[in-house]
């Protein structure tokens, strides 16, 4: 996690007009398809070098948000800035400066990476060396040096990657991914989600997905999308802070079928949960039972072994927000 | 070099390394070669079908260099026109369907630059291989025709490109206009088969680009043919189709 992001990253109140130091953001932006709204007044801010997380399960609004972002898709209302720019606006100018990866990129098959990466460093009107030495740079990270073979015989992970790749090929200050892991093997999970870590603290990264793992891994602040409205903005700790549902403690003593009887009946307790000789408390007050609770163990008689706060995971807060709006 | 030339020079590239190439370039190539061939071969064929059933007799004069023209161009009128109805639908839509269209526009390419680039290639391919068709077609006929008169057959093969041109542009925009490759080929057959019906009405045919398409033969005779509004609305409506195109392009969500 990148920490200074993460500080500099934290939800900021609504502006006026578009923020210079905001690398993306989104104010009452609405999209409409006929009289299905796939997004529902989304105000978001995203801060410069963060690596951004946006969550939402299939068919929150995601992709159009991407989609307007990167210039493809136009807004019903509301406004979009990028780069303190409306996207609409700014067209070229904005374009020069963002990386996109759609969430399934399509190549020209009849090119071979190193071909396609020159391709797109042509349209940003590279000079010769830069673009020698991107594309040896890109293609290295990638993994795809010294692959000759055209981009239709490419594996679903190369072409992933390749996508990466070639979003970053103009150095831009702001990346859009979307999905970019999503129906990969775990090791080309790993290889893109490895490729987005490196970026870290050098250009903000948008990121849209539903696997909450990779968000963990990479991402210092996150939004939670649901029926195209944005419900929560933090970074992870905060999220986990605010939205986890209970909070909960481990327990570890010598004798845990005793312990459960002497809480089950305690009024802070909600939920106790047994896994072999650890116990896990879901509490509805954690300082009352972290003080109180070495005092019941020592009442019953029993050895205290382990007791420590057990952290809500991202996937708990996840359906805490969206689980039980879904039809 | 800028994003425009760095997909003009992608569009070449892809024209000679892909199926692009054996579309319209093969399909011209091979109509070249065949119609002196088949113009040559004609009244043996004939002959040959009469001997099998007694009683019917065949007279068919000798063919000459102008049929294997007449022959060529009215296989350019038909078969080519409609595999550049076909490459034409595809122009745009097989970039939006592969999702190619997305990658490259989300660079410092305008949707406008797009367009025009494809066209220009899409309308390179077709000057080449009409200009390769045409060359083919009279060394061909002039192996084995000997040399006829040239000059009528090269007039009315000009006239047939500054229309096939201007079909091209008119697919390029449906190409734009419409979501798939399928329906834009649909329409784009619909209205050829309307400027068809249009050389059947003088005053229609006379002042629009279905003149084009009813002044092959009488050029081919060497007649004169009043072609300025022909020409004319041809070039109009080329012009108009791409601005068009353009316009559809823009409002496109991708």
């Amino acid at each position: 996690m990148n920490d200074a992001g993460a500080a500099a990253a934290v939800t900021v109140p609504p502006a006026p007009g578009p923020s210079a130091s905001a690398a993306v953001e989104l104010r009452g932006l609405t999209k409409l398809y006929g009289r299905k709204a796939a997004l529902d007044g989304v105000d978001l801010t995203v801060a410069s070098g963060a690596i951004f997380g946006f969550l939402g399960p299939n068919g929150a609004g995601k992709t159009t948000t991407l989609r307007i972002l990167a210039g493809l898709a136009r807004p019903t209302a509301g406004s979009a800035a990028v780069l303190g720019r409306d996207v609409l606006a700014a067209g070229n100018q904005i374009r020069s400066q963002i990386g996109f990866l759609p969430d399934v990129p399509g190549f020209y098959g009849w090119m071979t990476a190193a071909e396609f990466l020159r391709f797109a460093g042509g349209l940003f009107d590279l000079d010769d060396a830069t673009l020698r030495a991107r594309v040896a740079a890109l293609l290295e990270l990638a993994g795809l040096a010294g692959v000759e073979a055209r981009i239709g015989a490419f594996s679903r992970g190369m072409k992933q990657r390749l996508g990466v790749a070639q979003a970053l090929i103009n150095a831009p200050r702001l990346l859009l991914l979307d999905e970019p892991t999503s129906a990969l093997d775990p090791i080309g999970r790993k290889d893109v989600l490895d490729m987005i870590a490196a970026l870290a603290g050098r250009t903000t990264v948008f990121f849209s997905t539903h696997i909450l793992a990779d968000v963990e891994r990479v991402c210092d602040t996150v939004a939670v999308l649901d029926h195209g409205r944005v419900v929560a903005q933090d970074t992870i700790d905060g999220l986990k802070q605010r939205h986890g549902h209970g909070q909960r403690l481990l327990v570890e003593v010598d004798d845990p079928a005793r312990l459960v009887q002497a809480v089950a009946a305690l009024p802070w307790v909600a939920l106790v949960e047994r896994s072999g000789a650890t116990l896990r408390l879901t509490v509805s007050d954690l300082p009352t039972a972290e003080r109180a609770l070495p005092a019941v163990i020592a009442a019953a008689g029993l050895g205290l072994r382990r007791l420590e706060a057990d952290e809500v995971s991202l996937e708990e807060v996840f359906v805490e927000l969206v689980g039980e709006r879904r039809p | 070099m800028s994003a425009f030339s760095t997909f003009l020079g992608k569009e070449r590239r892809e024209t000679f390394r892909t199926w692009r190439l054996w579309i319209l370039p093969g399909i011209t190539l091979g109509l070249a070669l065949l119609s002196p061939v088949l113009t040559r071969l004609t009244p043996e064929l004939l002959r040959a079908t009469a001997n099998s059933q007694p009683g019917v007799v065949i007279h068919v004069p000798p063919p000459t260099a102008r049929d294997s023209y007449v022959q060529f161009m009215g296989n350019l009128g038909q078969l080519v026109i409609i595999a550049v109805i076909i490459a034409g639908a595809a122009t745009i839509a097989a970039e939006r369907r592969a999702g190619t269209a997305v990658l490259v526009l989300t660079k410092p390419i305008s949707r406008a630059g797009f367009v025009v680039a494809k066209a220009i290639s899409q309308l390179a391919v077709l000057v080449c291989a009409t200009v390769l068709g045409v060359a083919v077609c009279i060394a061909t006929t002039v192996a084995l025709f000997g040399a006829g008169s040239i000059a009528p057959f090269v007039a009315a093969a000009a006239l047939w490109l500054a229309f096939a041109a201007m079909i091209l542009l008119l697919m390029v925009m449906l190409s734009a206009a419409m979501r798939s490759q399928a329906p834009a080929v649909g329409a784009g057959i619909g209205l050829w088969i309307g400027l068809l019906v249009f050389t059947g009405f003088p005053l229609i045919r006379d002042h629009s680009p279905a003149g084009l398409m009813a002044a092959n033969d009488a050029t081919l005779r060497g007649r004169d043919v009043a072609l300025l509004w022909p020409l004319v609305t041809t070039a109009i409506a080329g012009a108009v189709f791409l601005a068009a195109a353009i316009w559809f392009f823009r409002r496109r969500e991708l």
